[in-house]
């Protein structure tokens, strides 16, 4: 009985250490490039078979193929992306990741965080609201002293918590989407978010009562994100002008609906 | 969006839910027995170990020992951890374990000193005594508060969504975030409620069975 049982038990830790064991070897190789990214119409989403699409997911794709490297997408949690970075659970941010902005806790410019590649697309935030509400929102100042929604560490954030003053308050999200939720039940009076993402989702299937206010915001640009030092910037930047000049990131766009907002800006760095 | 199709989708999330759930019952079981054992260990320094090493698991939260086992080869060794589902596994098994341990060891200690008395003037082993006069009776004393743990770490799975483990609610969560779906969220309730009620079933059952302890 006693030797069953500590055969048993010999057993058990020895899994567990496989198991660990397994869990930290491997990691992400340089022939991977494992994109976080988080679910963002139309940019990353899921299709009706559960499979990623969208225009950030296909182009990493395309860049990747360029590079003779395997693509993997990881899920992440926003506010997490540095941390992920950092660790090598992933090893790019690409995920209509806004370039030009400021992080809000910190104050610190994105670019102090990561090194960017040349920027690739237009965007702009934009307020969500209910639709009925739209009477109350007709500039920015009518923003001051409510409640907002944004995704933690987003860019809608760091605008969010400038409009809102320091009467209003600012509610973080795990994702962008998310912040759909808490306007739709009420507990907030308005989200920023990408307007990409709006115009896909406000004012369809249970986000129906949704609308996209009408307050200009100011514009800024997507890049991809890579790990300070990181020698993958030049070759994805080396990549991303190869399909700029051969018309494949043209043809992507158009098929998204995007070719207005693409702009392959390889002046810029952060 | 059917009804038929989102609980077909959930279903493969709460496959995940049941992976966490039943392997950290595996290893955790177990290793809540040795780790019982070290804090009650006539040597000192180990039983000193061991109760640190308890108060530190249980002491702080769950969810930050999952992003410390995730994040931290990373950081300090350039080694990143490749298995999100494996961390979870891990954190979720060492963290049960240290509760369990303590429910063991309340178990054991609840046992009275002449049985082990007895036991010894019978001649009997150590060991011999644990497994055939203490043991089941510890096991029918402790049901109920492992009954609470257990039902407890049902839900603690979904935990495991802070490093993207794909579990149901994060399924769910899927939904609302690229087919505008918001009521898939509070059916997975359904889910939870009814695969805790199974266990409970179970335990009651279990509890009946072992019910001619009763001194």
């Amino acid at each position: 009985m006693k030797r069953i049982i500590s055969l048993a038990l010999t057993g058990v830790l020895l899994i567990g250490m496989v198991v660990s064991l397994a869990s930290c070897s491997g990691g992400s190789g340089d022939s991977k490039l494992v994109c976080g990214i988080t679910a963002y119409e139309p940019m990353n989403y899921r299709d009706g078979s559960g499979n990623w699409t969208g225009f950030d997911t296909e182009f990493a794709a395309l860049v990747a193929q360029e590079l003779g490297m395997k693509v993997e997408y990881q899920e992440i949690e926003w506010g997490s992306k540095y941390s992920e970075l950092e660790a090598g659970t992933i090893n790019c941010i690409w995920n209509g990741f806004t370039a030009n902005t400021v992080e809000t806790d910190t104050g610190k410019s994105r670019s102090e965080y990561v090194d960017f590649s040349y920027s690739y697309m237009l965007n702009q935030q934009c307020v969500v609201i209910k639709a009925e509400r739209a009477g109350e929102f007709a500039s920015a100042e009518s923003l001051a002293g409510k409640t907002a929604a944004a995704e933690k560490g987003s860019a809608g954030e760091t605008f969010a918590v400038e409009a809102v003053g320091e009467a209003g308050a600012v509610v973080d999200s795990a994702a962008q989407v998310n912040t759909f939720i808490e306007v739709k039940s009420g507990a907030v009076d308005f989200a920023v978010v990408d307007i990409l993402l709006a115009k896909e989702l406000a004012g369809s299937g249970d986000y129906s009562d949704l609308a996209i206010a009408g307050i200009e915001l100011p514009s800024e640009v997507y890049a991809v994100g890579f790990k300070k030092g990181s020698d993958l910037t030049e070759k994805v930047n080396g990549a991303m002008k190869t399909l700029s000049d051969n018309g494949k990131l043209a043809e992507l766009a158009e098929k998204y609906g995007l070719e207005n907002s693409l702009q392959l800006d390889t002046s810029f760095a952060g | 969006m059917s009804l038929f199709s989102v609980t077909v989708q959930l279903l493969e999330g709460f496959r995940t839910t049941f992976l966490v759930f039943a392997l950290t019952l595996l290893f955790s079981l177990p290793l809540g027995l040795v780790i019982a054992f070290g804090s009650m260990s006539g040597f000192r320094p180990l039983r000193y170990f061991v109760r640190v090493f308890v108060w530190i698991i249980r002491g702080i939260p769950l969810m930050l020992q999952i992003f410390i086992i995730f994040y931290v080869p990373g950081f300090l060794l350039g080694q990143p951890v490749s298995s999100r589902f494996g961390t979870a596994i891990i954190a979720f098994s060492i963290n049960y374990a240290c509760y369990f341990s303590e429910i063991y060891r309340g178990g054991i200690e609840s046992v009275s000193r002449s049985q082990f008395e007895a036991g010894q003037v019978l001649g009997m082993t150590r060991p011999q005594i644990f497994f055939r006069v203490i043991l089941l009776q510890v096991i029918k004393r402790i049901m109920a508060p492992m009954s609470n743990e257990i039902i407890t770490l049902v839900k603690d799975t979904a935990l495991a969504r802070v490093i993207m483990v794909v579990e149901i609610l994060k399924v769910a969560e899927n939904f609302a975030s690229s087919q505008a779906l918001i009521w898939p969220l509070f059916y997975t309730g359904a889910f939870y409620l009814l695969f805790v009620g199974l266990l409970t079933l179970l335990f009651g059952y279990t509890e009946r069975k072992l019910g001619y302890f009763r001194v």
